[in-house]
C-alpha cells in the first residue's frame, strides 16, 4: 500500500509537470531573465545529423519548462541559503538589494581608456579650445562597499580613482555621493543610479562650469513606475523577492518643449518613452535606451552647444541639462561610428562632457575610438 | 540523452515507463529496445550505427562460440570476437592517440583525423565481450534472438556510463522479469537519489573546480586543495549518482544491476577504495583478464606482472591520454606496495591516520585523472605545496562561500544518510504512516531540487561519458 502511494505521487507529479509544460502557451521573452527565449529548433536532415535539433529541443525545453521562474528563484534561494551572497556576477546584500560585482577583471581597459579620454582633452583643447569636463561615476560597488558580502572581492576603486584624477576637468563624485549615502541614490535591482542619485552628480557638474545648479523643484520630479525590476534582479535570480524599485524623473513639462532627432532621422518631442514604462527594462524610460547620436533641440536659449560622449548612466542624468544646453549631442562610442573632432566641428559644439560610470569605464573596449 | 536532463525526465521517462506497463509482457523487450535505440540516437545520431555493428558483431560470435563443434574452433572464434571488439573500441579511441605518439616517437608526420567518440563505447564494449567470453566459458547460453541480444547491449539506463553489467547477471531477466510496486517504489528512491547527487551536488562541486582551474594550474595552496577537493567530490557525486539513476531505472523496468559503489571515501587503504569504488569495472578486470592471465596462483613474480598489466589497462580504458596511463600505473604501484610491503606498517597505525593517508592517496590520483594535460600536473601540485603562496585575495571569499557545501559534500559522501534512516525506521516502525509521509516527502523535495538546478544550470557535463 506504502509503495503503491508513493508510486503514484511520483508518477502524477512527473505527469503533471509534463503535461503542464506541453499544454502551456509560450512565451517568446522572459521579462524577469530580461532576455528572448530559445524558439523551436528547425526538423530538418542536417539538423537532427548533426546533432543541432536535439541541443536546441534541450535549450528550448528548459525556457518554456512550467514555472520556469520559480525552479529560478528555487535554486538562487537554496544557493542564498548555502551561504552563497553572489549570482551572475551580483552581490545580495544584508538589506536586500543587490549591487553589481566589480572585479580586477571588469577593470581590463581602464588604463586604455584613462589614456585614451587624456588624449582626447588635450585634442579638444588645442584644436577647439574647449575644456573637456569628465565624470567617471561611481558605482554602488564603490559607495556602499561596507554593505557587500563579507570577503567579497573587489577592484581597488581609491586606486582607479587617483588615476581618474589625472584627467584634466574631472569631476570626482565620491564624496557627493558618500554624503548621501543614506537616500536613495542607486536602484536596489538595478545597476544604474537613481533621479536622485544623477541630480546629485549634477550639482557638481554645474559647479565644475562655473554654474549655480537649478533647486531640485524646478524639475517637478515625479514618478513614472512604482514597480521597476531592473537588470541586476534578473541576473541574481532571485524573483521572490518582490522588492521593487520606484523610477522617478524630472516631468516632461518641467522640461519645455524640445525635438529629438535619431540616429536614423526619425523626430519625437521628447527624451522620454512611455513605451518602456509597459516592457520590464523600465530604466529604457530615459532615451529609450542606447544610440549611436541622438540630438537634442531644446527651448532653453543659452546658446550652450554640448556634446555629451557617454553610457546608459547619462540617459537619467539628461533631463538636467535640457535647461542648461541649447543643443546636445548625445554620443554612444560603442554605436557610433564617425570621428567625434568632425563632430565638434560640423554642430560647432561649444561644451563637451563624457559621462560614464566607473565600472562601464573600465571595462569599454570601443571608448578608446574616441579619438579616432 | 542523460537522466539529469528535462527532456529525459519528463518527456522519455513518463512515456516509455506508460507505455511499459500497459504493453503486454511479450512485446516489452521490443518497446524497451526501441526506446533505448531512441534514447541512444538522440545524442549520437550518426554513432547509432556503431552501437548497431556491435551488436550484430557480437550476436554473431555468440552463436559461433555456441554452436562450434571443437575446442580449438570454439577458442579462435572467442579470439577473433574479442580481437573485432579491441579493434573497435581502439579505432574510435585510441587510433588519435597511438598515431600522434607514433609520429613523435618516429618523426613522422602521420595524417591525425580527430574522431569523436561514440558515448559509451567502453562500456558497451565491455559488456559484448563479456557476453561472447561467457558463451565461451559455459556461464550463459548464447543469445538466439537477436532482439533480446540488442536489448542487452543498448539497455538504456545502463548504456551510457554503466555499471558495466555482466551478461550472465542479466541473462534471466531479459527473458523474464518480474514488476511490481514495490520494486518501482525503490527504483524511484533509488533515482531521486541519484539524480540529487549528480545536479545538486556534482554541479556544484564541478562548479568550483572548474572555475578555479580555469586560469591554469598555478594558484595559491587554499585554492590548490580547494580545487583538488571539489574535484574528487565531482567526480564521486557525479559518477555514483549516475549508477544510482541506472540501478534505479532498472528496478523500475524489472532488472536488477549489481552495485557499482560503496561509500569509497571511508575506505581505509587503496585496496579497499578499489573494492568499494566502479566495482563493476574492477570485477570486470578481474574476471576477464587478471585471473586469465594466473592471477596470484602463479607465484610474486607474474602476480606482480598481471597487476601492472590490469591497471595500465585500466588507466587506459578512462581515455587515451597519457595522464590516464599514469593513473593507472599510479594506482597499479601503490596496491602492489600495499600488498607487498605497507600494510603490515599501516595495519599497526592509528585508524583515522589511515583514512587520511588512503584519502590523501585518492586526492593524489584524482589530480593525475584531472588534467589531461600532463604537463599541467606537477604546476599544479607545486600549487598545492605553496610554491606560489598560501593563499590569494579570493581566499576568504572561496572559504565563506563554499564552507556549507563542503560541510554537505562532507557529509553526503558517508553513510550517515543511509545510517540515520535506518534508526528513524527502527524508531517509529518502517510500517507507521509517519515514516511513509516523511519518506516521502523527503524524496520530492530532493526531486524539486534537483528539477530547479537542472532547469537553471547550464553547467551539467558527465565526466564518464567521456570514456
Amino acid at each position: 500500500m506504502k509503495n503503491r502511494i508513493f508510486v503514484s505521487v511520483f508518477s502524477l507529479l512527473l505527469a503533471a509537470l509534463s503535461v503542464f509544460t506541453l499544454a502551456m502557451p509560450k512565451k517568446d521573452f522572459s521579462d524577469n531573465e530580461n532576455r528572448t527565449l530559445a524558439k523551436f529548433p528547425e526538423l530538418t536532415f542536417e539538423n537532427v545529423k548533426d546533432g543541432g535539433f536535439t541541443l536546441g529541443f534541450s535549450e528550448w525545453l528548459s525556457d518554456h519548462f512550467i514555472w520556469r521562474d520559480a525552479w529560478v528563484s528555487v535554486k538562487a534561494a537554496v544557493s542564498v541559503a548555502a551561504g552563497r551572497r553572489e549570482n551572475g556576477g551580483v552581490y545580495l546584500t544584508k538589506d536586500g538589494s543587490f549591487v553589481d560585482g566589480f572585479s580586477d577583471e571588469d577593470a581590463e581597459f581602464f588604463e586604455t581608456n584613462v589614456n585614451a579620454l587624456k588624449s582626447f582633452c588635450e585634442t579638444v583643447k588645442s584644436g577647439y579650445n574647449i575644456d573637456v569636463i569628465s565624470i567617471i561615476a561611481p558605482t554602488a560597488t564603490v559607495v556602499y562597499e561596507e554593505k557587500l558580502p563579507q570577503f567579497a572581492v573587489t577592484a581597488d576603486s581609491d586606486a582607479l580613482f587617483e588615476k581618474l584624477g589625472e584627467i584634466p576637468g574631472f569631476v570626482d563624485l565620491r564624496s557627493a555621493m558618500e554624503q548621501n549615502s543614506g537616500e536613495y541614490i542607486y536602484y536596489r535591482t538595478d545597476h544604474h543610479w537613481t533621479y536622485k542619485g544623477a541630480y546629485f552628480a549634477y550639482e557638481q557638474y554645474e559647479k565644475a562650469i562655473g554654474r549655480t545648479p537649478l533647486n531640485e523643484n524646478v524639475f517637478a520630479i515625479e514618478t513614472v513606475s512604482d514597480e521597476f525590476f531592473g537588470t541586476l534582479y534578473s541576473r541574481f535570480g532571485l524573483f521572490m523577492n518582490k522588492n521593487a524599485d520606484t523610477l522617478c524623473a524630472p516631468a516632461k513639462t518641467a522640461l519645455g518643449e524640445m525635438k529629438v532627432t535619431n540616429s536614423k532621422g526619425e523626430t519625437c518631442d521628447s527624451i522620454y518613452s512611455e513605451d518602456a514604462l509597459g516592457k520590464k527594462d523600465k530604466y529604457l524610460y530615459f532615451l529609450g535606451g542606447n544610440d549611436s547620436l541622438i540630438k537634442i533641440e531644446t527651448g532653453s536659449a543659452t546658446g550652450k552647444k554640448l556634446l555629451l560622449i557617454k553610457d546608459s548612466y547619462a540617459n537619467s542624468f539628461l533631463p538636467y541639462l535640457i535647461p542648461d544646453s541649447s543643443e546636445i549631442y548625445v554620443v554612444d562610442m560603442r554605436y557610433y561610428t564617425g570621428a567625434v573632432t568632425e563632430l565638434i566641428e560640423e554642430a560647432g559644439i561649444t561644451d563637451v562632457l563624457v559621462l560614464y560610470n566607473l565600472k562601464s569605464f573600465a571595462s569599454d573596449r570601443y571608448f578608446r575610438f574616441i579619438n579616432e | 540523452m542523460v537522466f539529469s536532463s528535462l527532456e529525459f525526465l519528463f518527456l522519455f521517462l513518463p512515456l516509455v515507463a506508460l507505455l511499459y506497463f500497459i504493453f503486454p509482457v511479450k512485446l516489452r523487450n521490443g518497446l524497451l529496445l526501441c526506446a533505448s535505440l531512441f534514447f541512444y540516437a538522440w545524442g549520437e545520431p550518426v554513432y547509432l550505427f556503431v552501437m548497431l555493428g556491435s551488436i550484430v558483431m557480437n550476436y554473431v560470435f555468440g552463436l559461433l562460440i555456441g554452436k562450434a563443434s571443437t575446442p580449438g574452433r570454439k577458442k579462435a572464434a572467442l579470439a577473433v570476437g574479442v580481437a573485432g571488439n579491441v579493434l573497435l573500441l581502439g579505432a574510435f579511441k585510441y587510433t588519435g592517440f597511438f598515431a600522434e605518439n607514433l609520429s613523435a616517437l618516429t618523426g613522422l608526420t602521420l595524417p591525425i583525423k580527430e574522431i569523436a567518440l561514440p558515448i559509451g563505447i567502453s562500456f558497451f564494449t565491455f559488456q559484448a565481450m563479456s557476453y561472447i567470453i561467457d558463451v565461451y566459458r559455459g556461464n550463459a547460453q548464447a543469445q538466439k534472438n537477436p532482439l533480446d541480444f540488442g536489448l542487452y547491449i543498448s539497455l538504456f539506463p545502463q548504456l551510457i556510463a554503466g555499471p558495466i553489467v555482466r551478461y550472465s547477471t542479466v541473462a534471466g531477466e531479459i527473458k523474464e522479469r518480474h514488476i511490481d510496486f514495490s520494486l518501482a517504489a525503490d527504483g524511484i528512491k533509488r533515482f531521486v537519489t541519484g539524480l540529487a547527487k549528480k545536479a545538486l551536488l556534482a554541479n556544484s562541486a564541478g562548479l568550483v573546480w572548474d572555475t578555479l582551474t580555469k586560469n591554469g594550474a598555478e594558484t595559491s595552496a587554499v585554492s590548490a586543495w580547494t580545487a583538488a577537493l571539489m574535484f574528487s567530490f565531482q567526480i564521486y557525486f557525479d559518477f555514483s549518482g549516475y549508477s544510482d539513476m541506472a540501478i534505479g531505472l532498472g528496478r523500475i523496468f524489472g532488472f536488477h544491476f549489481e552495485e557499482n559503489f560503496n561509500y569509497p571515501y571511508v575506505s581505509r587503504s587503496v585496496t579497499e577504495f578499489w573494492r568499494r569504488w566502479h566495482i563493476s569495472l574492477g570485477t570486470w578486470f578481474r574476471e576477464y583478464l587478471y585471473i586469465p592471465l594466473g592471477g596470484n596462483r602463479k607465484g610474486t613474480g607474474k602476480q606482480i606482472r598481471n597487476i601492472l598489466i590490469v591497471w595500465l589497462l585500466t588507466g587506459l580504458w578512462h581515455g587515451a591520454s597519457w595522464n590516464f596511463v599514469l593513473w593507472g600505473a599510479y594506482y597499479g604501484v601503490l596496491l602492489l606496495l600495499e600488498k607487498l610491503f605497507l600494510k603490515k606498517f599501516t595495519e599497526k597505525l592509528p585508524v583515522f591516520l589511515r583514512h587520511i593517508l588512503t584519502l590523501l592517496a585518492v586526492l593524489f590520483g584524482w589530480v593525475l585523472f584531472a588534467f589531461d594535460d600532463i604537463m599541467l600536473v606537477p604546476k599544479f601540485i607545486g600549487s598545492m605545496i605553496g610554491l606560489n603562496g598560501l593563499s590569494d585575495a579570493y581566499s576568504p571569499q572561496l572559504a565563506a562561500s563554499n564552507a556549507a557545501l563542503t560541510v554537505i559534500l562532507a557529509l553526503a559522501s558517508l553513510p550517515l544518510g543511509k545510517i540515520l534512516s535506518e534508526r528513524f525506521k527502527e524508531k517509529i516502525g518502517e510500517k507507521s504512516a509517519l515514516f511513509g509521509i516523511a519518506e516521502t516527502a523527503w524524496f520530492i523535495i530532493l526531486f524539486i531540487l534537483s528539477v530547479a538546478f537542472i532547469v537553471e544550470g547550464t553547467y551539467n557535463p558527465f565526466i564518464y561519458f567521456r570514456f
